[in-house]
């Protein structure tokens, strides 16, 4: 979810606030903390997974699932032509092979001969150009269009091949596009005949036609999905015969669901539901780092926050070791750069960077001319270091947070107070530069690639660099790691990258949550260590599991 | 009371017209615009993505235009629109939903009299009894005891400790099609949560109604023919204590349906309380503005049918 604090999902409506899952992103899981149901027994056909969902999906279209819910259940029912493995890779999907060239601008693809619609039509280049042709007219209002804007041309040289010639090289692109549900073919025999405009409209719930493991077969909105295996998939016939999704307007009854047995697994767990079932040795338990991280977003334009020297200062006056105790029963970890700690490109240095050290804070900033007054707060030739840091309102354990990181900055003599808006005027101030900090959380993709949050042609409203950061320096290694497809070479470019945040404190990085999860004992053949750091990527496995006699 | 009807009628819809219009603007001109509906994408849409949506369902223009359109095409297509969130018609989203909602006022309605208006007679009839001081405390509890906090209490014991009851939905995940034992069996906790609260004012009302008209002089008459205290009771004054009563149905629905939006929420209870607050947090403008004219239309509908009621209940009230 764009730029809201992950703690948000504690204390506002559900629908609202649960934590996301765009596609995956670049990590690795981490060892699992406990594992109640072993892959133990026969795998065998049969039986019904119940799923737990705080965000109803509200789309049977892909190119229309642009929220978790949507995502999460119609990456059950279609097939991108790459996807993404429990350890981040990018894998041949509905495409068995994929071949690089003409210097890393076209990519082409060889689709499976064997892959077939849910209505038994073979899945062909005519499908992907037509998913292409869709996002890209504006009358279908698709959500990700922009996603396709380094696409040069995509054509289909015959019935299985299909040639996207790019811009420029995109190191991020396979992973960031193609291998994201919402890109995904959509069958053009049944569609074809539709208007774009009417797409958004149409509703196809009593005539579902998919791609993947599993189609949808009954549907109530906010209520309900139903999912029956799809014997005819090409990765073969899922074990577990029906999958049925339940929506839960309210994170308490959901916990009470999965304590009671009424549903096997949520989405997520949010920290406190963890915390309540981590020890129940009923589940299997899944805790892994995730891609979502919390930070303040510093408005650099502003004649304070623009300084450096005060941002490096608020890094080190920062104690967020104790603020994951404390406030998050160290089920967050702090983090310092825009890279999770489980990706590829998070480098040595961006993971301890600016320990708590309140006297170099004060030591900075009295280097920097800011000097203490009689009340306990600094000023610089009369004017006061005094900050108004925008809070999303309602959000309670924010605002306790807020709290506290308002201590440690008193203690080097920052005054920080704290503007509860509401949550459309925060967004609305921080797209519009009306603002000086704001609390906030961020996903980060499933290629690493920052170029949105830190790149100077990302300003809002282009993009989504809010802070305005603005460096040639950091431009020139952007670019260069997106052209990069050799990943040891990006990931020395990223390393760069995080030295160049580290030291210019473009933004304010706090805590990351890990992904939590449980899944019923009854379902076997869950392997913790193969989760990945959202549902998406756990449920990548979900063809080979299956449910105990 | 054809032509009261008839006028009553007309006067409906420049009351729905006002009530659109100021709902559209207050909507409209909230702080924030409509930055929401793209807040909840799982990965941040790009500003451009935005853009052409916003055009494309007119979120460019001024919110008078906006309302213009909104009621052109509500007025010449008999169209609500179609959500700005999921693209689907209004119309069949709220249909979809108010079944769930009637259900569940209608049960707690029901309920609701059957105990607050016999609890209140017997407390009328002997005030300062143990009875009139327990019915009391259980109105002043009902009163101050939020639905919510009370179904979140009530899915505690009954669903987690003492598993009696399911904790959410209409229905297991295992029933196939509809099953009358187990959709009554979920609809214990949340008809039982809107019923406790709703109690609470209709005990006092019926209470407070009963005893004035105990206090007329007819009733003591009545009493001094020598009728029998049942007769007077239930025929004379029950009926008369009824009338306010009757007002109070109409003017009632608002709160029975705010208490059942909550209702909804706390049981995972997909009716119009869920589509409603969602529509809100996301500024779903042609989900809220269809929710508020169906919620409006029961309000006023509810309003004219206690106007009518009272007349058929009371000879003396005539309407020319």
């Amino acid at each position: 979810m764009r730029h809201l604090p992950h703690f948000a999902a504690l204390t506002v409506s559900a629908c609202l606030l649960a934590a996301c899952s765009g596609g995956g992103s670049t990590s690795t899981a981490v060892a699992p903390q406990s594992s109640g149901g072993a892959a133990a027994g026969t795998p065998h056909y049969g039986g019904t997974l119940k799923i737990a969902s705080t965000s109803a999906a509200d789309t049977l279209i892909s190119i229309y699932a642009n929220v978790e819910g949507s995502q999460n259940d119609l990456t059950l029912v279609y097939d991108p032509l790459l996807n993404i493995d429990p350890q981040m890779h990018v894998v041949p999907w509905l495409a068995e092979r994929y071949e690089l060239s003409n210097g890393g601008k076209t990519y082409t693809m060889h689709l499976r001969h064997n892959a077939t619609w849910s209505d038994g039509q073979p899945i062909t280049s005519a499908d992907v150009i037509y998913e292409y042709q869709l996002e890209l007219d504006p009358a279908s209002q698709a959500p990700y269009r922009s996603d396709y804007d380094e696409i040069a041309s995509l054509t289909a040289p015959d019935k299985w091949t299909v040639v996207y010639t790019l811009k420029a090289p995109d190191a991020a692109f396979l992973a960031n596009v193609i291998a994201g549900v919402v890109h995904a073919p959509l069958p053009a025999h049944i569609y074809g005949k539709v208007s774009h405009a009417a797409m958004r409209h149409l509703d196809i719930s009593k005539s579902f036609v998919g791609s993947g493991p599993y189609i949808v077969t009954d549907w109530k909105s906010d209520d309900h999905m139903t999912l029956t295996s799809n014997k005819h998939w090409w990765g073969g016939r899922p074990y577990i015969d029906e999958v049925y999704i339940k929506e839960y307007q309210d994170e308490q009854a959901q916990l009470i669901a999965l304590q009671n047995g009424e549903v096997d697994m949520p989405y997520l767990l949010t920290s406190p539901q963890w915390l309540t079932l981590k020890d129940d040795n009923r589940f299997t338990h899944i805790h892994t780092y995730s891609n979502d991280f919390d930070w303040w977003v510093p408005n650099l334009t502003d004649p304070i926050m623009g300084d450096v020297n005060v941002r490096r200062a608020m890094m080190y006056a920062w104690d967020r070791k104790t603020e994951a105790e404390k406030l998050f029963h160290n089920e967050d970890i702090p983090v310092f750069s825009p890279f999770s700690l489980a990706q590829w490109a998070v480098s040595p240095a961006a993971r301890t960077a600016f320990p708590y050290d309140p006297a170099k804070a004060a030591q900075i900033l009295d280097a920097d001319g800011w000097k203490m007054g009689p009340d306990g707060y600094r000023s610089k030739n009369g004017q006061p270091l005094a900050l108004t840091v925008d809070i999303i309102s309602g959000n309670q354990v924010g605002a306790k947070d807020f709290e506290f990181v308002q201590a440690n900055l008193k203690a080097v003599g920052i005054k920080a107070s704290a503007k509860q808006s509401e949550i459309n005027v925060f967004y609305q101030n921080e797209a519009n530069g009306k603002f000086q900090v704001g609390v906030g959380g961020e996903q980060l993709s499933t290629d690493p690639e920052p170029s949105q949050i830190l790149g100077s042609k990302f300003f809002p409203p282009g993009g989504l660099n809010y802070a305005r950061y603005n460096s040639p320096q950091m431009d020139a290694l952007l670019t260069a790691g997106k052209v990069e497809s050799d990943q040891n070479k990006r990931k020395a470019i990223y390393y760069k990258v995080q030295d160049l945040v580290i030291q210019d404190v473009p933004y304010l990085w706090s805590v990351s949550p890990y992904y939590r999860n449980v899944v019923n004992g009854r379902i076997k053949g869950v392997d913790p260590s193969q989760a990945g750091p959202t549902f998406i990527n756990t449920m990548y496995s979900l063809p080979k599991w299956w449910v105990a006699q | 009371m054809s032509n009261y009807l008839g006028r009553r009628l007309l006067g409906l819809i420049p009351l729905m017209l006002g009530i659109s219009v100021i709902s559209y603007a207050i909507m409209a001109l909230a702080p924030g615009g409509t930055g929401s509906i793209f807040l909840h994408s799982a990965r941040p849409m790009s500003p451009a993505d935005v853009l052409i949506i916003k055009q494309q369902l007119g979120l460019d223009k001024p919110w008078f235009v906006q309302y213009f359109y909104w009621l052109h095409n509500l007025v010449f297509n008999q169209s609500l629109g179609f959500s700005f969130i999921d693209g689907r018609p209004v119309m069949i989203k709220i249909l979809e939903k108010l079944p769930t909602t009637l259900q569940l006022i209608s049960l707690s309605f029901v309920c609701t009299l059957t105990i607050a208006i016999p609890a209140a007679i017997y407390a009328a009839t002997h005030k300062n009894s143990f009875v009139d001081y327990l019915t009391t405390a259980i109105s002043f509890i009902g009163y101050g005891m939020p639905t919510f906090w009370l179904g979140i209490m009530l899915l505690e014991i009954f669903a987690v400790r003492v598993h009696w009851f399911p904790s959410s939905g209409l229905s297991s995940i295992d029933s196939t099609g509809f099953n009358l034992g187990d959709r009554i069996h979920h609809l214990v906790l949340p008809v039982a949560t809107l019923t406790f609260v709703s109690l609470a004012s209709w005990m006092r009302y019926q209470r407070a109604s009963m005893l004035d008209v105990l206090d007329e002089d007819y009733i003591r008459t009545a009493a001094a023919k020598g009728l029998s205290r049942t007769t007077v009771i239930y025929k004379h004054a029950l009926r008369n204590a009824l009338l306010p009563v009757i007002t109070l149905v109409g003017l009632y629905l608002p709160a029975l349906l705010t208490g059942a939006y909550f209702t909804e929420i706390v049981f995972s209870i997909p009716g119009m309380g869920y589509l409603g607050l969602n529509a809100i947090f996301e500024r779903d403008y042609p989900t809220v503005m269809g929710i508020t004219l169906f919620s409006a239309s029961l309000v006023v509908l509810g309003n004219l049918l206690a106007d009518i009621g009272y007349a058929a209940a009371d000879p003396r009230i005539r309407y020319d």
